[in-house]
């Protein structure tokens, strides 16, 4: 238990001095700004303000329910976006009809940005949280089915005899052989479908994001920006940045890590 | 006909001169040479801007002001108004008198130019069953379509729910915050909201497709309102008082033309917003709308948005948030419309 | 000796790009025996491997038949198992253990545990490489891959290992080790070997049986017992015969290469 908490410490440490010397240029550039006064105040607050603002919009709750909702529908989202996705690779392995079909989905709909498509989402499916999701799964499938497909069809012919040699199923090839051989791919599309369906979620609750009390990030930063409160707007964008160090830091870095890294299978 | 432009041109001194001396004493020593040559103006898509794009259209400014150049952009949202205004990217835009008072609030230096319009705002609704707010009853499934929350729309429902229901949060919790456009669209196919509390030219062409207003925004209200006011930057003001003056008589004139059904302006209207002449004519001639250049219901409002916690300081007085453009024509409308709502044609 | 595999006058042909159809194998007669450790000896491009690929399985006569124990073959099965060339036959994301294991867990081979873990450090102990079981692949050199993979084919307990040129990319030091260690598992483990090589040495070295065959048509010109005599054991060149016997082999093949050439200046395209 000790190793652990030691290995996380050593882990924090090395990131955090990368950031940080970052994250101190722009506060430092951001005060220096501000001090200048070119901007209004309300425009450019000082680092205090934002920093109180974030500081309390945490402690009460409002920021931390929201960074959950949006979360919370990016998780379904990219679920169903993933579960899709192997299931349009398995179709697509079965016959060159079905790859045909598949290849002429993604040439379609992979270049439509999701925003675009919403006033026809709000027809189809209303003005919930579905509609957010199902922006989210569009962002998510196309990328994440192009990497997967790509990942599979790049399994060398050699782990294919393999698993034909020592008897596997269909079903076993594709998870015991197909989906760990096709990893990095699938990381890559995975990272891609994240940062996408983030902005999509964003954006799309920019435009529509609140019912009644529940509502996300997205809609948060509307809201702030509509009441002029600058400082809140900034807050909100920490933590979306924060939640992408976090995602892509800690999240990905750590899953590569511990498989692919572990295994070899990235050229570094 | 002669009587009515002498009467504008005088109003007009007047209030040309009112602007200067205002600037003078809030910035002594400032020359009044023009220190540039442009003035940067913004206003949003819809028949309530019309004032601007006829103005736009039919070059107006530019009669008062030959030598300068006007830069017009037509931006998305209030917020970017605001923005702008404050980033000093803009000298005067449109925005509603709620978003201004919290500008005025949160310290932005801007204040109210001139009234723009007041206009019928109104809950539509389809089902007669909401023609009464008392049957909203489930929050998930009796939606009703705002703007956003903190709008004039939020605003008058929770004035109407105070009224009907007793408590103005009452159905806070039925809100879902959405453009018009998409409200317009999700009310009429019933999906998902069953009121939209809408603003022409929305409100008119859900009444022409089967919807009933349940709220009247003046009965709400409790009398006329500015749903939109021109809103000019302190730099602005500070430093182009000429400038200021020319723009407040451009929008006179302009306001004149739109309320008389000019045929040069009306052309402009129709096709801008893409109407025939009658349907033009007739959202013109709507009840309750009301081009003018003095701001309506400044203090009520302000007061209800203290009182609810929209805002955190009650302004003193109306120079606190309105240029003296606006002050000047406050005081001058007891008991009916001004000598300068007349010299406007206002109804 | 009962023939373990039979290959009976198997054609294999393709058509390339252009829909020319082109003649692979021609007519191949060959017989495995039970315990018998076969050297398929040619120039590339005669069929070597496509051969091997037919008797495990992975692709299918043109015509002719290939028996297994009297049974035609249909597909890939564990009773013949592969090592391959290449060092990336491992599955990397596997330790060395569990690629050993791998046949043995899909297959449900063992009551249990347990007794899946004795048969596995058992073939591993056997390639000497016991003390590498929680190594993944990338952490170990290309000869102990090629090791893990023979571990691999062994612990699967196939009736024919079928091996194509697996110490080919090794250096001639560690090629000469994993010779006699693979010749002392054969040895000891009585198991039927179809080795491919190109290398004349290794052919010698290793081969019960030593088969040559010709390119364009493919077919078997050399189908002999190693006439090596070592007394059992492995062949090194100073046993009595080693000479002769690579002389021959060697004209053989020479042969083979000098009218590959000739064919090739007369017929460029005839290339499989």
């Amino acid at each position: 238990m000790g190793n652990v908490i030691k290995k996380v410490l050593v882990l924090l440490k090395n990131l955090f001095f990368k950031r940080l010397i970052f994250f101190i240029g722009i506060i430092v550039v951001w005060q220096v700004l501000f001090y200048t006064k070119l901007y209004p105040v309300q425009m450019f607050p000082s680092v205090k303000t934002i920093w109180d603002s974030l500081v309390n919009n945490l402690a009460n709750g409002e920021l931390l329910a929201k960074t959950g909702f949006s979360l919370e529908l990016i998780g379904i989202g990219m679920l169903i976006g993933m579960i899709l996705s192997v299931i349009f690779t398995g179709l697509a392995m079965i016959s060159k009809v079905c790859r045909n079909f598949v290849d002429s989905i993604i040439t379609i709909a992979h270049p439509l940005p999701g925003i675009a498509l919403l006033p026809i989402i709000i027809l189809w499916l209303g003005l919930g949280s579905n509609a957010i999701i199902f922006v989210i799964v569009h962002s998510v499938l196309w990328p994440m089915l192009l990497n997967t497909m790509t990942g599979f069809s790049s399994v060398p012919k050699l782990y294919k005899q393999l698993g034909q040699n020592i008897e596997m199923s269909k079903i076993k090839l594709v998870f015991g052989i197909y989906i760990p051989a096709s990893l990095p791919n699938i990381y890559a599309g995975l990272k891609i479908s994240w940062a996408r369906a983030w902005r999509a979620l964003i954006s799309a609750e920019m435009i529509f994001g609140a019912s009644g009390t529940s509502s996300g990030l997205g809609f948060y930063i509307s809201q702030k920006r509509y009441d002029m409160d600058t400082p809140a707007v900034f807050a909100a964008l920490i933590v979306i940045m924060l939640i992408g160090i976090l995602v892509e830091d800690i999240f990905f870095n750590q899953l590569e890590k511990r498989t692919i890294g572990k295994w070899g299978m990235v050229s570094q | 006909m002669k009587r009515r432009m002498l009467s504008l041109v005088i109003v007009l001194g007047l209030v040309a001169s009112l602007a200067l001396t205002g600037c003078n004493e809030a910035k002594p020593g400032a020359t009044n040479a023009p220190t540039v040559g442009t003035i940067k103006i913004a206003y949003q898509n819809g028949l309530s801007y019309s004032p601007f794009y006829v103005m736009q259209e039919m070059k107006i400014i530019e009669k008062y002001l030959p030598n300068v150049k006007v830069e017009w952009t037509v931006l998305a949202s209030g917020s970017a108004v605001s923005e702008g205004l404050a980033a000093g990217s803009l000298d005067i835009g449109v925005m509603g008198v709620a978003p201004l008072l919290t500008a005025w609030d949160k310290g932005f230096s801007m204040k109210i130019f001139s009234g723009l319009v007041n206009s019928p705002l109104g809950l539509v609704v389809l089902d007669d069953k909401y023609m009464s707010l008392k049957n909203f009853t489930e929050p998930n499934k009796d939606k009703i379509a705002v703007p956003a929350p903190k709008s004039i729309q939020h605003i008058l429902l929770s004035m109407a729910a105070q009224k009907q229901l007793g408590k103005a949060t009452a159905l806070d919790e039925y809100l879902k915050a959405l453009a018009h456009p998409d409200a317009q669209t999700a009310l009429l196919n019933k999906i998902d909201i069953v009121a939209h509390f809408s603003s022409p030219p929305f409100l008119f062409s859900e009444v022409a497709k089967g919807g009933k207003v349940a709220v009247d925004g003046f009965d709400a209200f409790g009398g006329d309102f500015s749903f939109l006011v021109s809103v000019a930057s302190k730099k602005f003001m500070d430093e182009q008082p000429a400038y200021a003056g020319a723009v407040y008589m451009a929008m006179s004139e302009t306001i004149g033309l739109i309320n008389s059904k000019d045929d040069a302006a009306v052309q402009v209207i129709m096709s801008k917003e893409k109407l025939t002449k009658d349907t033009a004519i007739k959202y013109l001639d709507w009840a309750g709308t009301n081009f003018t250049t003095t701001p309506y219901g400044l203090a009520g409002l302000a007061k209800y948005m203290k009182d609810v916690g929209y805002i955190e300081k009650l302004p003193a007085s109306y120079s606190d948030y309105c240029w003296s453009t606006a002050t000047a024509t406050i005081g001058q409308r007891a008991g009916g419309p001004s000598v300068l709502e007349k010299a406007q044609n206002r109804k | 000796m009962s023939s373990l595999i039979e290959v009976k006058n198997v054609i294999k042909q393709y058509s390339n790009a252009e829909g020319k159809l082109l003649t692979v194998l021609d007519g191949i007669d060959l017989n495995f025996e039970q315990g018998s450790f076969t050297c398929i000896l040619g120039p590339s491009g005669c069929g070597k491997t496509t051969l091997l690929e037919l008797i495990g399985g992975f692709q299918l006569p043109t015509s002719g038949q290939i028996l297994t124990n009297g049974n035609p073959v249909k597909g890939p099965g564990m009773d013949r198992s592969m090592v391959f060339q290449t060092f990336d036959q491992l599955l990397p994301w596997k330790t060395v253990f569990k690629n050993v294991e791998y046949a043995l867990t899909i297959n449900k081979i063992g009551a249990d545990k347990k007794e899946r873990e004795d048969t596995v450090m058992k073939f591993l102990s056997l390639v000497e490489l016991e003390k590498f079981r929680d190594y993944y692949p990338h952490q170990i050199s290309g000869g102990m891959k090629q090791r893990v993979a023979i571990a691999r084919s062994l612990a699967q307990r196939p009736q024919v290992i079928l091996m194509d040129e697996p110490f080919a990319s090794l250096d001639s030091q560690t090629r000469n080790t994993l010779q006699e260690q693979l010749f002392r598992i054969w040895e000891k483990a009585n198991v039927t070997i179809v080795f491919i090589t190109h290398n004349i040495q290794e052919a010698i070295v290793l081969g019960s049986k030593i088969v040559v065959m010709a390119k364009s048509p493919s077919k078997i010109v050399v189908n002999i017992d190693n006439p090596v005599d070592a007394g059992g054991g492995i062949r090194f060149p100073d046993a009595k015969g080693y000479n002769e016997c690579w002389k021959f082999l060697h004209e053989k093949i020479s042969a083979q290469t000098y009218k590959e050439e000739l064919i090739q200046e007369n017929n460029p395209d005839e290339i499989c």
